[in-house]
């Protein structure tokens, strides 16, 4: 089949959740892992169940906290692309990974070699932010070995400067560490391990497990202007609601 | 237009150093890489251990600057000794790139090539800005899958039979990072909705019942450990006979030392000589000297491209033993000189000589790989037979197939234990029916006995199955009934398929057995019954029954009543 009503760039939360409460959508993403907006960006934050407006999004919910990937207000963002792969298929929403849109009109998407043209009524792209990026992060995952605490500073630091949250493990975290907006992968990754190899002494029980493989990204767009695009929700779960919301709509 | 010496599509282990070789060569050289850093499988697919045998001087400084700074870095690092924190890794090959003066566009995708005829003159890629495009002397494919030579309408071998893929997570292990290696079966990545549907079902199946503090999860890992995708159609072909059966030739311009590291448990539907090379001489583990000549990099029919990585001109079988880091580390040095030499001199690649090549980066010469590969073998039938007693025959059993050692062994086959059974086998693997007594007894008695690896570890095929899957090779008619028995009966993966595949011989081969096979064979393509499941390396259950029902209708299509 390649006709669809509407074509949703990115398997995002928010492309997910829209394409979960629509039909003849079907979803595209570049990469192989869906929630890679919010998972390969190492997020922490998960919203009350109380703030979420559908059903889906709270069932979702309810299987994270099933499985332990919340506790506290906290999320375990190594639980989020396994969890969220098998809300796909469960809801069986029809998602191609490893596949780009190279052109809008006529409408023509590519998965490793092969090329197809579609037709679609709509395209939504939940990948692009529509505003400019006005805060970009870098963010890593940190493992604390045993008694390892966040300091205070680091806590509540400003966002402009290095901070940690604190994931759903005490020893889990997540460096914050904010970079110019026009900075590349590879001088992020320079920046970032320079300033760690310096950390000072209180961080050293802290180690980096990974680095995110995709920079997490703040607009300065409102909320209405921007409301396709995924990363523009403070966490997974409101993404999600916001796009089953959408297609509801 | 904007033009650059050379373009390398991919930046995993070959193209990294395609293009690090190209640029050491003072070429301007373009690298365009799909997702966010480079390394590929070896960085961004989680695999830490790093399985270097790439002797090339080339990636010394980078492994010197990665090891060195991994005690201190603040990372937390592998395992296992000879692994490598994959995050340091990355920046390592950055900053070398960067250095060469190496220009590194990240998600960029390849989207179309710029061809004069059938000459590659560029490359077309797509990236979060938009589409784009510049020429090139000479473009690199170093995409694993020739996912850009498949756009340049280059040939392909046509296989069709791939190796599992792992959908990999990293974790942690008592105080350390590692990487499960989850083997999630098998995948068509030429075919989108089918790679879609597995990575989804492969990552589901990787929800625990409790996300846990103990084995914490890190990073489900954003490349998939895909072992395997197209072959180049190459002006030479690297192939497991010629290995096996030391008949290698040309001029080889890179050298690797390597088993076929298989991660196929269900070999019974691979080619019949590497299924008895793997599990009846229980081979798979030796290393072998595999030669690969400058030809299998180029594509028939096409000038300006080359490939660099697992998708060069090999057959499936011979791939597995091609397709490590170390490998890929000098095949892509010797790509990126190859097309240094092309653009330098102006002439075309296929011109380019295997000796200018080799100038530039020498054939290793360590002690390993000066070896000759009939150097494994046995050659002194009282040795051979003294081997097969052991429960580690495998060199024996090899030995005697590539030396047509037969009747020394018939003493064997009135003997007790592995002595008799390892004598049949190697009898089996060259025809002699004088096996045919013991293996026949072996399938009556579904014989679980299992021998040992060189490592001295059990193998997966009991010497049961093994004989039935022999039975068939030997076109044995009298154990007909016994293999319907064992085909319809058993309870184990390996007896059921073994014995389904010695039917398919039996019945094509033999037409007084032709209706009885058909109506057995029909019967299963046709029902509803389940083939018993198997355990892939990571311990998935894997079910091969409608791989068996669709090879099942396809020979009967073939046999006529």
């Amino acid at each position: 089949m390649n006709d669809y009503s509407v074509l949703v760039y990115g398997a995002t939360f928010w492309g997910i959740g829209f394409a979960a409460a629509s039909s003849g959508v079907l979803v595209i993403d570049p990469g192989i892992n869906p929630g890679h907006e919010f998972a390969d960006t190492f997020c922490t934050k998960i919203c009350r169940p109380e703030q979420l407006q559908t059903e889906f999004a709270r069932y979702f919910y309810s299987v994270l906290q099933k499985h332990n990937a919340i506790h506290d207000g906290k999320l375990h963002p190594a639980a989020l692309v396994p969890m969220l792969c098998s809300f796909i298929l469960e809801h069986k929403i029809n998602v191609l990974l490893d596949t780009i849109l190279i052109e809008k009109q006529p409408v023509c998407i590519m998965s490793g070699a092969s090329k197809r043209n579609i037709s679609a009524d709509q395209i939504i792209d939940t990948l692009t932010p529509s505003g400019t990026v006005w805060k970009k992060y870098f963010n890593a995952l940190l493992h604390g070995e045993e008694n390892a605490v966040i300091p205070t500073e680091y806590l509540n630091g400003s966002a402009d400067s290095p901070t940690i949250a604190p994931g759903r493990f005490s020893s889990e975290a997540v460096l914050h560490f904010p970079v110019s907006p026009g900075t590349g992968y590879a001088e992020a990754r320079q920046e970032l391990e320079a300033f760690w190899r310096l950390r000072p002494e209180m961080l050293s029980k802290w180690k980096i497990a990974a680095l995110a493989p995709e920079f997490y990204e703040i607009t300065d767009s409102s909320q209405q202007k921007n409301r396709f695009f995924s990363q523009g929700y403070s966490d997974p779960l409101l993404a999600l609601d916001s796009g089953i919301m959408e297609a509801l709509k | 237009m904007i033009r650059y010496d050379i373009i390398v599509a991919g930046a995993g282990t070959a193209g990294v150093f395609a293009a690090l070789s190209a640029a050491k060569q003072g070429m301007n050289v373009l690298l365009l890489e799909k997702t966010t850093a480079c390394g590929g499988i070896g960085t961004n697919g989680a695999i830490a251990p790093y399985y270097d045998r790439s002797f090339i001087d080339l990636s010394a400084d980078i492994d010197k600057d990665v090891f060195d700074r991994q005690d201190g870095s603040g990372f937390l690092l592998p395992l296992k000794r000879n692994c490598v924190s994959t995050e340091l890794l990355k920046r390592a090959y950055e900053q070398e790139l960067l250095k060469n003066g190496v220009e590194i566009i990240y998600r960029a995708v390849v989207s179309g090539v710029l061809s004069d005829g059938n000459h590659v003159i560029g490359l077309r890629w797509h990236d979060p800005q938009g589409n784009h495009e510049a020429g090139a002397g000479v473009v690199i494919d170093a995409t694993a899958d020739g996912t850009v030579l498949a756009l340049a309408g280059a040939e392909f071998l046509e296989d069709g039979i791939r190796q599992p893929y792992a959908r990999i997570y990293s974790y942690l292990a008592g105080d350390s990072l590692w990487n499960f290696g989850g083997d999630a079966g098998y995948v068509n990545q030429d075919d989108p909705e089918n790679l879609s549907l597995e990575l989804l079902k492969s990552a589901a199946a990787q929800v625990p019942e409790q996300f846990s503090e103990v084995e914490k999860r890190f990073l489900t890992a954003p490349v998939p450990g895909l072992r395997e995708g197209r072959h180049l159609r190459g002006r030479e072909t690297v192939r497991f006979s010629d290995i096996v059966h030391n008949k290698q030739t040309g001029n080889p311009v890179a050298r690797e030392y390597a088993n076929f590291d298989t991660h196929t448990i269900d070999l019974v539907f691979e080619d019949e000589e590497f299924y008895l090379f793997c599990v009846a001489a229980l081979q798979w583990e030796t290393h072998f000297n595999i030669t690969i000549p400058f030809g299998a990099l180029l594509p028939v029919g096409m000038e300006g491209i080359i490939a660099a990585g697992r998708m060069i001109s090999a057959d499936h079988e011979a791939s597995q033993g091609v397709r490590m880091k170390g490998c890929m580390k000098h095949l892509g040095a010797i790509a990126g000189a190859a097309a240094a030499i092309s653009v330098k001199k102006k002439i075309s690649l296929s011109k380019v000589s295997s000796q200018e090549i080799t100038a530039l980066y020498p054939l290793p010469e360590r002690a390993e790989l000066l070896k000759q590969n009939t150097d494994l073998w046995l050659s002194d039938p009282v040795e051979i037979k003294e081997k097969l007693k052991k429960s580690n025959p495998g060199t024996a059993i090899w030995s005697a197939y590539l030396n047509g050692v037969t009747e020394p062994l018939y003493e064997l086959l009135d003997e007790s234990g592995f002595a008799r059974v390892h004598g049949a086998f190697a009898l089996a693997l060259q025809h002699d029916k004088k096996a045919l007594k013991v293996l026949r007894e072996l399938v009556e008695r579904e014989d679980q006995t299992r021998s040992e690896t060189l490592r001295n570890e059990p193998v997966r095929e009991p010497h049961g199955a093994i004989a039935a899957y022999l039975l068939g090779r030997l076109n044995d008619k009298e154990s007909f009934p016994l293999l319907c028995s064992l085909f319809e009966n058993s309870r184990d993966f390996f007896f059921v398929s073994a014995a389904w595949h010695s039917l398919l011989r039996l019945t094509e081969n033999n037409s007084e057995l032709r209706r009885s096979g058909y109506e057995v064979l029909k019967s299963f393509a046709e029902g509803q019954r389940k083939i018993p499941p198997f355990r892939c390396y990571c311990g998935e259950i894997c079910d091969a029954t409608e791989k068996m029902k669709s090879i099942t209708l396809k020979h009967l299509k073939n046999i006529t009543l």
